[in-house]
């Protein structure tokens, strides 16, 4: 497409021209909100490298003259870092993957095949979202700890494998925006339900697929209070927990708080950055579609 | 899929030099240095010791330092017994702020629960009212614990209903007075004379306040934020004179005459400076008590801030003194005083009760115990007896609040309501600072809300 | 075209769906729904089920978490309507959501177009325009309060420019919502993403086609491009409405979970929370959650109905 456009400017100057003016357009607004977007990114990592003093100046200082890393040696050393972050992968992978096959197969029945009980079942799943957890969580604590899964990753995860209702709603809509032609030439074909499912229709929605992943993903990462009610074992803690050591009931460790939350915002930015491809991947599906 | 390979080096390129770039900016023309951790101490939770008879589980609410010293306190107890291991579960308070113990609740309620809990000693007589806490009394007797051996409130919040229920082990001095010297001086008042009572606290705001257009940017005092509205109040209601519940005929009285002088004084001094909303000295989410930006010239200060101001803003001249009061409510200084500060219980259905009594005892009634204490965590304990007392009393930092420690003779409304009640002051004492409600209508209706669920609570409970 | 067939086919669900299941094929379909749909039903059944009924019967009690809880009928809900704490926390909840959720929606659609473009560098923007959904919110919230600092802040500072004195945000009653509104609406984050990918579902060569029409960038986007967002937009506007009742993890880290100033930041979810573990009024927070309930699924029952057929479904 690139090879495209340059040939084509010789030829069309004046199309060329606004061509030209769009995208300068464009550049300028992406540059201006990153801006507005990065400063809590930056402020975070200044902070992870300012010294005492600057993190108290005030008004603020944006720009340290010192940089120091003591916040890092201290942020890194108040919990065991790499074991809460190999716990908290555990939790996110799993999650992760149960999310994302679960969600998508149940939304599969709802969407893409027609029957009875798809609109009322739809209705009572949207339903449940919305009851607060808060007024759910002891009773779950309890039916937890009755089992025996208290103390274990499984309240973690295991729900995660029976479809999450966000999510099922959210592929729901883009399983319902694939033209049925798709299934129904698979059907001529002699393909059953689970073929058409796993061959056809999540290919398809590959970019909404990477969306409940990386939420899901995001979820598990930053979830606190699951891991503090079911979690008694440090050994076993994530890092949402950790980065709570640096809060007392006065005051803040602000400079280790701001060096372990950027060390711990870092995985998650490449997870995305890799993520994010395929959200522009349906580009190349589109001749197949509409 | 070549041209895929491409764009995701080149991406990967461009994040790189994003990166560098951000690092470019931040170190232009600037040094490095690898500096001192601010803190070192490791772990906020420990295994209890091998070979013990019992181990006894023991919830930490605290992270940081205070957490840490949780920690080696309990590790002081199995040094000093042999038979009981102690486990320190890091069960942390409030998610984003609060008192709210979830951990502590959920595993209470779900039939889990720790042998040590942790409360804000006001808590008790709710926790107490609903089946939450052990009754410590023959313990204490069989201790030989009594009144005497604590000082005054700290055994007023301790009993409830003619019971022991609690060991305060955290007598919080809440507060000194304290003065900065420097910004008195520039104000043109005596850097060595503090004020006595809030007539002189007006009088030398009057002089200390400095605006930028509509903005405070100097400020004598911030009388409706010492540590929030309601703990606000209370400061300055029991230094007019205040009393915030009557006993005997167990009513809270928030719009006691004193009490609404005191929010009176408060509402005056904001509408003073140009409004609450526009006092912006103070910046948010430090380290540091913002009294150490230098902008503002007198506060009182609970014992942590003030170490850290005294340990990371050396240069800082501050003198400490008691109270301001007012008179004729009040007769002296420091009338305003009061001690908060953290207890532990024994939950209803704790397993380990007997272990966890001596664990309860040696931490909080113990000459051992304390000195244990104090070295680890660092609170003044509320035992009178203590000898490490004489210690504190030295310390140059905690001297202070000895002295608010030994005088001080209120504590916060123990109420079997009192969390409703303190939510209930901040709504209205915030409704009355920002000027949408008079000081009497504001008290006036905490009182019709908190009596509503005070009796609510009392059917419920009785029922 | 495109209008017509989805009529068409809608209605034949719909009076296929009445039908009841006799001919193979429809035995067929209702075996493979259970199939893919056993996965909820074994979870809502194991998970979901008893922690609700557990719920629902709190609300007609005076459950505390600690004590047994006795049968008060209707009473907590009786209780509602007197309290005018609960009113005042609806009050806000709802300025919130009339106000944060159609903001949210047209800033993640900006945002997703932006990001759609054919730039060079788009991927570097993606992770920066997601950035604040990453940033964890202890991080993010000290910023913001420093944004909205009225002395210092860089909001008061950019209208102090232009000679305006800003207000006090998060202090002043009148502002203290909107500063919350704005924070909500930078983290916007999740739903660009959605956006995003529902936009790889518009076909190129249909915009090819309008453009060679002579149809202009507004044109094209209201023809072509929304019809195909349109099922993410309902998401959105839905799952909107959903969280916006539940809304309070900011509110607790921004003003402190007091509700202030002023209770001008009580929401309904802040004051459930109160009530359950503050106050330890689990009846009474269990009567609040089912009071949200009813007014939640109301509202969203409301939005499908209005909105919810004018969404065009490709595969429909």
């Amino acid at each position: 497409m690139a090879v495209a456009q340059r040939t084509a400017l010789p030829a069309q100057r004046g199309a060329g021209w606004n061509k030209l003016a769009e995208k300068v357009v464009a550049h300028a607004f992406l540059i201006a909100i990153s801006v507005i977007f990065m400063v809590p990114f930056f402020w975070m990592v200044s902070g992870s490298l300012k010294t005492g003093v600057d993190l108290n100046a005030f008004p603020v200082v944006w720009f340290p003259k010192t940089l120091t890393l003591e916040n890092y040696i201290a942020g890194l050393q108040v919990f065991p870092f790499a074991r809460y972050l190999f716990n908290t992968l555990v939790i996110c992978a799993f999650s992760m993957l149960g999310a994302a096959l679960s969600s998508s197969f149940v939304a599969y029945g709802l969407s893409r095949i027609e029957w009875r009980w798809r609109t009322p079942l739809f209705v009572v799943i949207l339903s449940t979202m919305m009851i607060p957890f808060y007024v759910t969580m002891v009773p779950l604590f309890t039916m937890f700890r009755s089992i025996g899964w208290t103390d274990t990753y499984l309240p973690l995860i295991v729900p995660h494998f029976f479809g999450v209702p966000f999510y099922i709603f959210l592929l729901r809509q883009f399983f319902l925006s694939i033209p049925k032609e798709m299934s129904e030439s698979a059907r001529m074909d002699g393909a059953n339900e689970l073929v058409i499912y796993w061959r056809i229709i999540l290919p398809l929605a590959k970019p909404a697929l990477a969306a409940v992943a990386l939420f899901q993903f995001l979820t598990s990462w930053n979830d606190l209070l699951g891991p503090l009610i079911y979690l008694s074992d440090a050994d076993s803690y994530t890092l949402s927990l950790g980065l709570t050591f640096f809060r007392s009931e006065y005051s803040s460790q602000f400079g280790p708080l701001m060096a372990a939350s950027t060390v711990v915002v870092i995985p998650v930015i490449v997870v995305f950055f890799f993520a994010q491809r395929t959200f522009i991947q349906g580009i190349t599906l589109t001749g197949v579609k509409g | 899929m070549p041209a895929a390979r491409i764009s995701r080096r080149r991406a990967i390129q461009a994040l790189g030099g994003l990166g560098l770039g951000a690092m470019g900016l931040l170190t232009g023309g600037c040094t490095f240095t690898k500096g001192t951790p601010p803190i070192t101490d490791v772990g906020l939770d420990k295994k209890p010791a091998p070979g013990r008879k019992t181990n006894i589980e023991v919830y930490s609410v605290w992270g940081s330092t205070v957490g840490a010293g949780m920690v080696n306190l309990a590790k002081k107890f199995e040094e000093a017994q042999p038979d009981i291991g102690v486990r320190v579960t890091y069960a942390p308070a409030g998610m984003g702020g609060g008192a709210v113990q979830q951990k502590l609740f959920t595993a209470i309620a779900g039939g889990n629960p720790p042998d040590v809990g942790q409360l804000v000693p006001s808590q008790a007589p709710q926790w107490v009212e609903l089946g939450i806490m052990t009754d410590l009394t023959s313990r204490y007797r069989a201790a030989g614990l009594s009144q005497d051996d604590f000082f005054a409130p700290v055994w007023e919040s301790i009993t409830y209903k003619g019971s022991v229920w609690q060991m305060q082990w955290d007598a919080d001095p809440n507060f000194p007075f304290f003065w900065n010297k420097q910004l008195f001086e520039d104000s043109g008042l005596d850097p060595e004379k503090p004020p006595k009572t809030l007539e002189e606290v007006d009088e030398y705001s009057a002089k200390i306040l400095k605006k930028s257009g509509a903005n405070v940017t100097k400020i004598g005092m911030i009388p409706w934020d010492s540590y929030g509205y309601s703990n606000s109040l209370f400061t300055w209601g029991f230094g007019f004179g205040a009393e915030f519940y009557d006993k005997e005929r167990e009513e809270v009285t928030p719009d006691h005459e004193y009490s609404v002088k005191a929010l009176e004084w408060i509402v005056k001094y904001a509408k003073s400076v140009g409004g609450a909303d526009r006092v912006t000295v103070t910046p948010p989410g430090l380290q540091l008590h913002p009294f150490s930006t230098g902008n503002i010239g007198m506060a009182p200060l609970v014992a942590p801030n003030y170490r850290d101001i005294k340990t990371n803003a050396k240069d800082m001249k501050i003198g400490a003194t008691l109270l301001p009061f007012e008179p004729p409510g009040a007769k002296a200084p420091g009338a305003g005083a009061w001690i908060g500060g953290w207890g532990m219980f024994i939950p209803a259905t704790a397993r380990h009760k007997d272990e966890a009594w001596e664990f309860l005892r040696w931490v909080g009634a113990t000459d051992e115990g304390t000195k244990a204490q104090w070295e680890t965590v660092g609170f003044p304990p509320g035992y009178r007896k203590a000898a490490v007392l004489a210690e504190i009393r030295d310390d140059p930092v905690m001297a202070p609040f000895y002295d608010v420690l030994t005088t001080a003779t209120n504590i916060r409304p123990p109420v079997p309501v009192a969390d409703f009640y303190f939510t209930q002051l901040d709504e209205q004492i915030s409704n009355a600072v920002l000027g949408l409600s008079t000081p009497i209508q504001a008290l006036r209706t905490v009182k019709k809300n908190v009596m509503g669920e005070w009796d609510r609570f009392r059917k419920e409970v009785e029922a | 075209m495109t209008t017509t067939t989805a009529q068409s086919s809608s209605a034949e669900r719909r009076s296929a769906a009445r039908r009841p299941a006799r001919t193979p094929q429809q035995r067929r379909n209702f075996f493979w729904g259970l199939v893919f749909t056993s996965p909820a039903i074994i979870g809502l059944l194991w998970f979901t089920l008893y922690p609700v009924l557990v719920s629902l019967y709190y609300s007609f009690t005076s459950a505390t978490m600690m004590k047994p809880a006795q049968w008060l009928g209707l009473g907590n809900y009786e209780s509602l309507v007197s309290d005018s704490s609960w009113w005042d926390s609806l009050g806000n909840t709802l300025y919130y959501i009339v106000v944060s959720v159609p903001l949210g929606i047209a800033v993640a659609l900006f945002l997703a177009i932006l990001l759609n473009l054919n730039v060079r560098g788009q991927s570097i923007y993606r992770v920066i325009f997601y950035l604040p959904a990453i940033v964890p919110l202890v991080a993010s919230a000290v910023v913001w309060l420093y944004v909205f600092n009225p002395q210092y802040g860089v909001f008061n500072t950019v209208l102090g420019w232009f000679g305006i004195t800003g207000p006090g945000w998060l202090a002043s009653p009148e502002w203290a919502m909107p500063a919350l509104i704005i924070f909500s609406t930078w983290g916007a984050g999740n739903l660009m993403i959605i956006l995003l990918a529902g936009l790889q579902d518009v076909p190129q060569d249909l915009h090819d086609q309008a453009k060679v029409d002579g149809a202009g960038v507004f044109r094209r986007f209201r023809h072509v491009s929304l019809p195909f967002l349109s099922p993410h937009l309902l998401f959105a506007l839905v799952t909107g409405l959903i969280a916006g009742f539940q809304f309070f993890t900011p509110v607790f880290v921004l003003t402190n979970g007091t509700g202030g100033p002023a209770g001008k930041t009580l929401v309904s979810g802040l004051y459930l929370y109160q009530n359950a573990f503050q106050f330890f009024k689990v009846g009474y927070a269990s009567a609040i959650a089912w009071v949200l309930f009813i007014i939640v699924g109301l509202g969203t029952a409301l939005v499908f109905r209005l909105v919810g057929r004018r969404v065009y479904y490709g595969g429909a």
